[in-house]
């Protein structure tokens, strides 16, 4: 799409003119009043708004709290209003000069609370808005926004990719709206950025705007609702205020890393699981003698002299009798972390400021050369007041990041292969210093085995380096300009650049297997261990311009509130990759120092412009009746020109029913009381960059083909042919909400029930021919309904507790969302798809009705049902075919006699029914706090009722030797859980090795005995601060704190595994990433110090 | 407050060994004599003979599933080709080595080791040793 700028300039110059042909007439003149608006402690307040009631007339207290009205009557009233205190109306008598006092208000229901392109009274709010504070986030542990804003409020939730430093996140509002993701725009003081990107120290309030109606106004990137981050900002004529944030600590696994390390143990456990299934041993060179030899060593934790753990043979190689806690050797217990934060703030006469920085370093969980990630933030804003009428704002904020690692980039890979061929009898190192690798056949049996696919050799060499670095660089700069008090133009233009860079250096890793033979992993085994260096360089630039107006008048009771204007994103994002293998130096690794072939060199560009067209207008009556209708008319250049653009409207009503006249008699308990209706439509844009553009890519072939009598190695393909109707997805939702308010709000309830229903999502039309000879386009042909609710309480209350106020609050909140296919082309209801009616996330599954218990039982069954089927024909294998005691008692449902998955369609699945569900439900979270003679404490809960998940083929965590018979990290108690003879009530079945690994396996098939619940419940933050008294004239503030992060949970999950943390187990079950044998979640306990100049 | 608390510290302290005796009785953990050398000397010398055999002084209890004994030298630890020397007890629950020739000099220790097996792998070592001098 070309962005048609010229239309951009055109608005921008009309709205200048209308400004400044309008600021001229703002000025008139008449009869002045004086006046002073002060606290109740008599300090003045600065910023205050006096309005003249039923007029225009409006203005703001200066910095000594004084105010000077003109033009007006004996008789009117002023209505004096600021943030965080009661409202308060005066009428307006014969004097000259008032003072009026102001109290602060313990309702929230003054709060102002941030909505897209402007704000709102909260009171006044008729979409569904949650507002996480600033003060709650501030002082945790976390790495970033995103981690500490992490079950703050549970419609938002925010899943870690993992628990590494540099993670990214995904995140939804009320789940997921559409079969191909979407995500919510998050904007940061009105610019698109991650939330891993922003310093949680630095946030004022976030904004949550859940339904169609609040985000309506941003179009075409809010379907999945919108996250609005406010950052901190200075006041105007307070002094300067510096405060320091120290805190350092350290970070453990949120899970039991409590695995075996004794070399007998685990082996013996491998090996009889192989031997179960296979009838044979795996390490079959380790007899009766080397199991000898590792029980005479079953107590050494380390290595006994006098025994030691390899034994030189006469052919130089070596046998291996350790007692190795790969784990360890791997991965660190405790990492520490350092986090140091400053900020100044404050103001002068028209003008406010607010700078902060932050540099946070922490070592990650690898042992053998660190991984370490360091990462400074900075944040500047600037506000001035130029005139009274032009205001000049300035935010800009820079984020670097440097994160080293010691292998090589996938860390997913590093994760999975760690635990490959590392037995406990392995020792990392032969006593030479070199590394195993591969020991081949003949050295510990018939088996070739490359210990941890190599990695142990890469780590030991430390040759091998990743250095991933990011700099985010944004400035906006913008104008508020007040023509008339009731009319606020604002212009505002963001540049934002990211540079996400990544150099990695491979190489061969030396390692040995008979001594004075040194010997190397190279890319013929694994591309990892290349000789070779690569850079990436990925750019992106974002500009947005916001230009937009707001008209606020009032007309007696009734005031309205209109926003119109203009939003246009232009992203632009190339990515460069240059590789080279054959350095001529192990420790110079650049381009020009490599000697080989060039490798990938890719160069790629990217461009994505959107233009918005907004209006909003909001109407109260005497702020009883509220009404809110906005649109917006996109455009986006994902989309072919015919159906680029799209409409969006919504409407919202809302009734404040406590201010009517019958509901005063019920004031004093019941204080507040509003119902909220909206609706809305909202697109998704969330697709390719030229989804709709039939691509033709460009390849290399290895070998050379001859044209016209030269040799080539290129050629050119066409892709799949695409739909030329793609469009946008739609989104409409459907809100009711209450909100109420008790005991003068001190107990406030807010709810809503909605209903989202996402049109015309783009998936795969229907199934053509195989003739046709392409896959199938997507085309936009699906529909989805959510149907969900969640509501919140607060509770906020003081009393005096022995001469000192006690102050406490409780927060809870609970959210649950479903969603149904309601069309896709699936006629024959094929399972492998979704088909209408399917609610996401399902799991279908056979019924297991336990263990046999005796041979007879397992025979009788085996009598009775075909052991040719889907899932017993691995029964026939191993030293002692059939089903035996302690195997899983399939049951036929359909009562056909044969356990099979029928035609894996509706009305014909088999044996399989829905056994559960993975979407999270009823997830919930909760805050505790209290302060007390300067002692603070705060406690944060979060957790999610419901989760089914189906531990999947490479869940090693989970299924150990079940799913492969050569993986280390085997739990200590692992056999107590394994049924045998004599552990009968044990909860997994006769050990057998690959059962849970290998096709139609009997735990490979989704089952319901070991469907797992991963409901849990999280002591997410625990703080405890103290506020030591000093005299206001040396110091603000002194706090000293401890905060720990993820501090415990429970779940039900850890009856029968504390290896997996149950967050981490919600991962795609496709991907390796699902076993857990991920860069874990971690626990963090730091000491901190606040101090406020 | 502090007497009763020394008691029931005393009485936890005294306790807890006869717990743990308790367990390893209804274990049925088999008892075993010291290990004796033939021919008996104070020292011995390189090329010397020897057997060792121990007695099992307590029967193994019925829940006993297997057990495996085995003989070792310390010096055995670190020659690969060393196997274990498996032997089982006799009728009369004595257990002997086979002929060890002496080849080393200085303290020499020699190993009885026992695996038992006990139902859910509750598995037991027996590790018992006797130092001799060879010059």
């Amino acid at each position: 799409m070309k962005p048609k700028l010229n239309t951009i300039r055109y608005i921008m110059i009309s709205l200048l003119l209308t400004i400044f042909t309008l600021s001229s007439l703002a000025n008139a003149p008449g009869t002045t009043i004086n006046g002073t608006v002060m606290d109740e402690n008599g300090e003045p307040l600065v910023g205050v708004t006096v309005k003249v009631k039923n007029t225009l007339k409006a203005v703001s207290t200066d910095l000594n709290g004084k105010f000077t009205l003109s033009d007006v009557k004996t008789g009117e009233e002023m209505l004096i209003s600021y943030v965080g205190f009661t409202p308060v109306t005066v009428k307006i008598g014969s004097k000259e000069d008032y003072t009026i006092y102001m109290k602060e208000s313990t309702s929230d229901l003054e709060e102002i609370v941030v909505v897209g392109y402007g704000s709102q009274k909260k009171a006044n709010l008729t979409g569904a808005v949650s507002v996480v504070q600033g003060a709650d986030l501030a002082g945790r542990p976390t790495g970033n926004a995103a981690t500490a804003l992490q079950g703050a409020d549970p419609s938002f939730y925010i899943q870690m990719g993992d628990g590494s430093p540099d993670s990214g996140v995904s995140l939804n509002i009320r789940g997921t709206p559409s079969i191909n993701g979407g995500e919510p725009l998050v904007l940061v003081d009105g610019v698109e950025m991650s939330l891993t990107r922003v310093n949680a120290n630095d946030i004022e309030n976030v904004s949550i705007l859940k339904d169609a109606s609040a985000a309506a106004i941003y179009g075409a990137k809010a379907s999945a609702g919108v996250v609005l981050v406010t950052t901190k900002a200075g006041k105007e004529d307070k002094r300067a205020k510096v405060s320091f944030d120290l805190k350092a600590g350290w970070k453990e696994d949120t899970t039991s890393t409590d695995y075996m390390s004794s070399g007998f143990w685990q082996m013996y456990i491998m090996e009889t699981a192989y031997y179960n299934d296979q009838g044979k041993y795996f390490l079959d060179g380790y007899g009766d003698n080397e199991y000898a030899q590792m029980w005479m060593r079953l107590d050494d934790e380390t290595e006994n002299p006098e025994r030691p753990w390899a034994v030189q043979k006469d052919d130089k190689t070596w046998k291996y009798y350790a007692n190795n806690n790969w784990y360890e050797h791997f991965f660190r217990k405790r990492r520490p972390m350092q986090d140091y934060n400053i900020s100044i703030s404050g103001g002068a006469k028209n003008i406010n400021y607010y700078v902060s920085g932050r540099a946070h370093f922490e070592d990650g969980v690898l042992n053998q050369n660190y991984d370490k990630f360091k990462n400074y933030t900075f944040r500047g804003k600037l506000n001035a007041n130029l005139t009274p009428w032009l205001k000049y704002h300035l935010n800009t904020s820079l984020y670097t990041s440097d994160y080293s690692l010691p292998v090589s980039p996938s860390l997913d890979t590093f994760f999975y292969q760690a635990a490959m061929h590392t037995y406990c009898a392995f020792p990392s190192r032969n006593p030479d210093g070199t590394s195993l690798f591969n020991l081949p056949a003949g050295m510990t049996g018939s088996n070739n085995i490359n210990v941890s696919a190599g990695f142990n050799a890469m780590l030991n060499s430390g040759k091998t380096s990743t250095v991933n670095k990011t700099t985010e660089f944004m400035v906006k700069n913008g104008f508020d300009i007040t023509p008339l008090p009731w009319w606020k133009i604002t212009a505002e233009y963001a540049y934002l650049i990211r540079n996400v860079s990544r150099d990695y250096r491979g190489a061969n890793a030396p390692y040995s297997n008979t001594e004075g033979e040194i010997k190397y992993v190279t890319e013929a085994y694994r591309g990892e261990f290349e000789d070779k260096f690569y850079r990436t360089n990925a750019r992106a630039v974002s500009q947005t311009i916001n230009a937009f107006m707001e008209f606020n008048p009032s007309f007696g009771n009734n005031n309205f509130k209109a926003t119109i204007g203009f939003n246009g994103d232009i992203y632009r994002y190339m990515y460069f990759k240059a590789e080279r293998s054959t350095l001529s130096s192990e420790d110079i690794s650049s381009l020009k120092t490599a000697t080989g072939n060039f490798g990938d060199i890719t160069d790629k560009v990217n461009n994505s412009t959107t233009y918005g067209f907004f209006g909003r207008i909001n109407y109260d009556y005497a702020g009883k009746y509220l009404a809110e209708i906005s649109a917006r008319y996109d455009g986006s250049s994902r989309f072919p020109k015919h159906s680029r653009w799209g409409f969006f409207p919504s409407a919202s009503l809302g009734w404040r029913f406590s201010e009517e006249k019958f509901f005063e008699p019920l004031q004093p308990i019941w204080s507040n009381g509003k119902l909220r209706l909206s609706y809305g439509s909202l697109g998704n844009q969330q697709v390719g960059y030229y989804d709709y553009l039939l691509e033709v890519g460009t390849n290399i072939e290895d070998r050379t083909w001859t044209f016209d009598g030269t040799q080539h190695n290129y050629y050119s393909s066409v892709g799949s042919p695409v739909a030329s109707d793609l469009t946008w997805e739609k989104v409409i939702t459907y809100n009711l909400g209450l909100d109420l308010g008790f005991f003068n709000n001190r107990l406030s309830f807010t709810g809503d029930i909605y209903i989202r229903d996402t049109k015309d999502m783009l998936t795969s039309g229907s199934t053509l021919p195989s003739v046709y000879g392409a896959s199938v386009p997507d085309s936009n042909c699906a529909d989805m309904r959510t149907k969900g609710y969640e509501f919140g309480l607060t509770w906020n209350h003081s009393f005096r507790l022995f001469g000192s106020k006690f102050n406490y609050s409780v927060r809870a909140g609970f959210g649950d969302q479903t969603s149904k296919i309601t069309k896709f082309d699936n006629p024959d209801g094929l399972l492998s798809k979704h088909y209408v009616g399917k609610t996401i996330g399902e799991i279908w599954g056979y019924h297991v009705d336990g263990l046999f218990k005796t041979e007879e039982e397992a025979k009788e069954y085996e009598n009775t049902i075909d052991s040719k089927t889907y899932v017993n024909p691995q029964i026939g294998r191993g030293p002692n075919p059939g089903l035996h005691a302690g195997d899983m008692k399939f049951v036929d449902l359909n009562g056909d006699g044969a356990i099979t998955p029928g035609k894996n369609k509706l009305g014909d699945t088999g044996d399989r029914v829905i056994i559960g569900n993975q979407t999270p439900r009823y997830k919930y979270s909760f805050r505790l706090a209290f302060d007390w003679k300067g002692f603070d404490v705060a406690a944060f809960f979060q957790g999610v009722g419901k989760r089914d998940i189906y531990f999947p083929m490479e869940s090693r965590k989970f299924w150990g030797p079940y799913c492969r018979n050569f993986l280390s990290w085997i739990p200590n108690d692992f056999l107590d859980r394994v049924w045998s003879e004599d552990n009968p009530d044990g909860y997994f079945p006769r050990l057998r090795a690959g059962i849970a690994f290998n096709n139609n396996h009997p735990l490979r098939v989704n089952n319901d005995y070991y469907l797992q619940n991963a409901a849990y419940l999280r002591l997410k933050n625990l703080t405890i601060g103290y506020t030591i008294p000093v005299p206001k004239k040396i110091l603000n503030e002194l706090r000293v704190y401890f905060s720990a992060e993820n501090l415990a949970y429970w779940s039900p999950l850890k009856k029968h595994c504390t290896t997996v943390d149950p967050e981490a187990a919600m991962q795609n079950r496709q991907s390796k990433k699902s076993s857990g044998d991920v860069y874990g979640f971690s626990k963090v306990f730091t000491f901190g110090l606040n101090v406020t100049l | 407050m502090y007497k009763t608390f020394t008691k029931l510290l005393l009485a936890i302290l005294i306790l807890l060994p006869l717990e743990s005796c308790k367990e390893d009785e209804d274990r049925g953990i088999p008892g075993f004599s010291d290990i004796t050398v033939s021919p008996a000397k104070d020292v011995y010398e390189i090329g010397d003979v020897i057997t060792c055999t121990i007695h099992m002084t307590k029967p193994a209890g019925p829940t006993l599933k297997k057990a495996t004994y085995w003989w070792f030298t310390s010096w055995w630890f670190k020659d690969a080709d060393q196997p274990v020397d498996f032997q089982e007890f006799s009728e009369d629950g004595t257990c002997v080595s086979k002929e060890i020739t002496l080849t080393e000099t200085g303290d020499l220790k020699l190993y009885f080791f026992g695996r038992l097996e006990y139902p859910k792998y509750d598995w037991e070592k027996i590790e018992i040793a006797k130092t001799i001098k060879v010059k």
